[in-house]
């Protein structure tokens, strides 16, 4: 048997040693506390604080209107990107569309999202292999779009936002 | 004379996957408090169980308690102030982890000696500890860049190796307990496994960064699975072969396992591809298999694994421990209670089931959970760094650790058949504390250079794109190309294999910092290309050679029908019921 010292009482060894599995763990979960700070920490620097070069003249239509020009990604491996757009953005996996999804279920050129001179945003179907989708339809011709409609190309959805 | 070719818009910070998003958006902050804090209780944890010994033994200090405690908590401070220093960036997680199982591992070296009647070793290897920290310090002020290893995929190898083999020299290399993974000189044993790790991640992060591309084609595709080309299967074959050689000679099932799973699970982060895990897995349990009928030795160890009470001569070992579990229980017998001196090498092999008697299931979880936070922060390393070669090399080292940690802590708790390698941080040994310490220093490197907001003017950067500035040069890495906001980036305008010149225009903006300065106007650089055919998503003007040497095709004319109203919806097909 061990040696126990005569003065340490059972008891007193009981709470030490469950006192010191209890720190153990502590330090365990303020290891995850910082680790959950550190995600989800210094929020300030998301891309839509980062100031935006002008946009195109025909920002505003003839009659006023406020057009989108940021294209915002809901869900896919590009989730909560928030896009500046240009006015003709060719959506697919080769590099060199203007917007690249990294998406197994896009085609390399897959869609093409252009902006009409009088103002609104067209998107057209670049004969991908997945179908390009707005408001979970597959579209068959160039299809108007706008801030309600949500776009889905592969797993990859999106909306325009003003 | 170079052709001015057509401009390309950069839509937005292109990003690829396996990337931190979180990290290219918002960029990390300095911790240093959490650190401080972190590495505070880390080290009073392992002291306290130091302390506890004695406590529970003799109700006393231990000896000189505090000149002991002044040395490790002084360790501690020294680390903590460097590393601010050195690499303020860099994860505050990583080094109190370490800290607490190093301090674990002292504690329960100081506790064995006081019931061993062999040479004390708890001074010997806070020497080591010291020499490791020394390592640490000279790795995070010296080495800023883990890209310098890149070079000699080869040599490293080749390193890695004959370090691999050095155990089966006959007269170096020693066997313990049916495992001959070890060398000794001149009275000094020595684990070449450790540093192999370490190499053989470097070596294989320069190998496959370089050749991802390639490996990652499809060949075959069986039973639905990709398969990868037949001609592509060499390296994993050489190591392969390796690791059965390495099951049948140094009959270490471990050490097999740690080199072709590092092997391929860092083929599987370059290429993305499930099917080289699968047939890695194949091929191991095929080989594993195969060995295992004809190398009655291999077999032996099997037994011993699966009915080690059949065997009570040679299976001592994997017994103790599962006496020594049993007597700990759940919260354990306590610091200083238990009796590790039953244990053959209680202090290295078997050094997780001696403290995970004395501080029960509980406490041997809790260090399972610090191994694992350990490796989680490795691989979370790998994911915020851009540059593929320090990408791979971090999760290699997290991989190499998880591996080898498993394996031993498996084969202690007889998950796994019983290995020889050591724990790392708890097990006594100086070559393995020193080798750990600079896989640490390695990763720390890593995270700080992954993490630090780029773009510091004038800081000189042997690769990424250039462009010229007002007044200084300005050195964007591909990271802070890619955080640049809206603005026309030019094509290459014009290239050799070396070099590329990249015109920039626009206000560039690093994300969440200041204004770079860079005037709105043209900005020629010429500046080396080394990585740049890397990150082929990441912006329009990469470096792959067709698209180098040919100005990029105008984008043909978007077909806009020519005659609508403004709401004219129905032009496009989208209402027309």
């Amino acid at each position: 048997m061990p040696l126990r010292g005569a003065d340490v009482a059972e008891f007193t060894v009981l709470v030490l040693k469950i006192a010191f599995l209890a720190i153990l763990w502590l330090f365990i979960l303020l290891v995850a506390a910082v680790i959950n700070s550190d995600m989800i920490g210094s929020r300030q620097r998301r891309t839509d604080n980062v100031d935006l070069p002008p946009l195109p003249d025909s920002r505003k239509t003839k009659r006023g209107k406020k057009e989108p020009w940021v294209l915002a990604i809901d869900s896919g491996i590009h989730a909560g990107d928030r896009l500046q757009l240009v006015p003709e953005v060719r959506i697919g996996r080769s590099e060199a569309c203007e917007l690249v999804l990294d998406d197994d279920y896009v085609s390399s050129m897959h869609a093409m999202l252009s902006h009409r001179e009088e103002g609104g945003w067209f998107l057209k179907d670049l004969g991908s292999t997945n179908g390009t989708f707005v408001n979970a339809e597959r579209i068959a011709h160039p299809t108007t779009v706008g801030v309600n409609d949500v776009i889905r190309i592969g797993e990859v959805q999106m909306r325009l936002e003003i | 004379m170079w052709r001015r070719a057509q401009p390309a818009q950069l839509v937005l910070p292109f990003r690829r996957t396996g990337v931190d998003m979180d990290a290219e958006i918002r960029g990390y902050r300095q911790r240093w408090i959490a650190q401080l804090i972190l590495t505070i209780l880390g080290q009073g944890i392992s002291f306290v169980g130091f302390i506890l010994t004695t406590l529970f033994r003799t109700n006393t200090m231990p000896e000189k308690w505090l000149a002991i405690g002044g040395f490790w908590f002084g360790l501690g401070l020294l680390l903590f102030t460097a590393s601010r220093i050195a690499i303020p960036y860099a994860d505050p997680i990583i080094l109190p982890l370490v800290l607490t199982l190093t301090g674990i591992g002292l504690a329960f070296l100081y506790r064995y000696d006081l019931t061993s009647n062999q040479d004390p070793m708890f001074y010997t290897q806070f020497l080591a500890v010291a020499v490791g920290v020394g390592c640490l310090l000279v790795i995070i002020f010296l080495l800023k860049d883990p890209r310098r290893l890149k070079g000699y995929p080869f040599i490293l190898s080749a390193l890695g190796f004959v370090l691999l083999l050095l155990p089966l020299i006959p007269g170096l290399g020693s066997s313990a307990y049916g495992s001959r993974i070890w060398i000794s000189i001149g009275g000094f044993s020595f684990q070449p496994a450790e540093v192999a790790k370490i190499v053989l991640a470097a070596a294989f992060a320069a190998y496959l960064s370089d050749k991802r591309e390639v490996l990652s084609m499809a060949g075959n595709r069986i039973l639905g699975l990709d398969l990868p080309r037949m001609r592509d299967l060499g390296p994993v074959m050489v190591m392969w072969g390796m690791s059965l050689a390495i099951m049948v000679f140094q009959n270490d099932l471990g050490t097999s396992l740690l080199f072709f799973g590092l092997f391929v699970m860092m083929i599987y982060v370059a290429t993305g591809k499930g099917s080289w895990v699968i047939l890695g897995l194949v091929l191991f349990a095929a080989g594993g298999a195969a060995v295992v009928k004809f190398a009655s030795h291999v077999q032996r160890r099997i037994d011993f694994w699966l009915r080690p009470f059949d065997y009570p001569n040679d299976a001592t070992q994997i017994i103790q421990a599962q006496f020594g579990f049993s007597h700990g229980g759940l919260l354990g017998s306590g610091w200083g209670m238990g009796r590790p001196d039953l244990i053959i090498f209680a202090y290295s092999d078997m050094v997780a089931a001696s403290i995970g008697e004395e501080i029960g299931i509980v406490g041997l979880m809790a260090i399972v959970a610090l191994y694992g936070i350990l490796v989680f922060r490795g691989l979370k390393t790998s994911l915020v760094t851009v540059d593929p070669f320090t990408k791979l090399f971090a999760a290699g080292l997290s991989f190499a650790f998880l591996l080898q940690t498993f394996s031993i802590i498996g084969g202690v708790t007889r998950l796994l058949p019983l290995t020889g390698l050591t724990t790392p941080f708890l097990s006594q040994g100086g070559s393995s504390m020193i080798a750990n310490w600079i896989l640490i220093a390695l990763l720390l490197v890593m995270s700080h250079q992954a993490r630090r907001p780029h773009a510091q003017i004038g800081e000189a950067s042997a690769w990424g794109i250039t462009a010229l500035g007002e007044e200084s040069t300005q050195v964007f890495s591909s990271r802070e190309l890619a955080q640049i906001g809206i603005g026309e980036i030019h094509p290459i305008q014009e290239i050799n294999a070396e070099q590329v010149r990249l015109t920039l225009t626009g206000q560039p903006m690093i994300a969440g910092g200041d204004d770079t300065g860079v005037p709105n106007e043209e900005t020629t650089e010429v500046v080396p290309n080394l990585d740049a055919q890397f990150y082929p998503n990441r912006t329009r003007y990469e470096l792959a050679p067709e698209s180098l040497f040919v100005p990029q095709e105008p984008k043909p004319a978007p077909q806009i029908p020519t005659s609508f109203e403004d709401d004219d919806d129905d032009y496009f097909g989208k209402g027309t019921e």
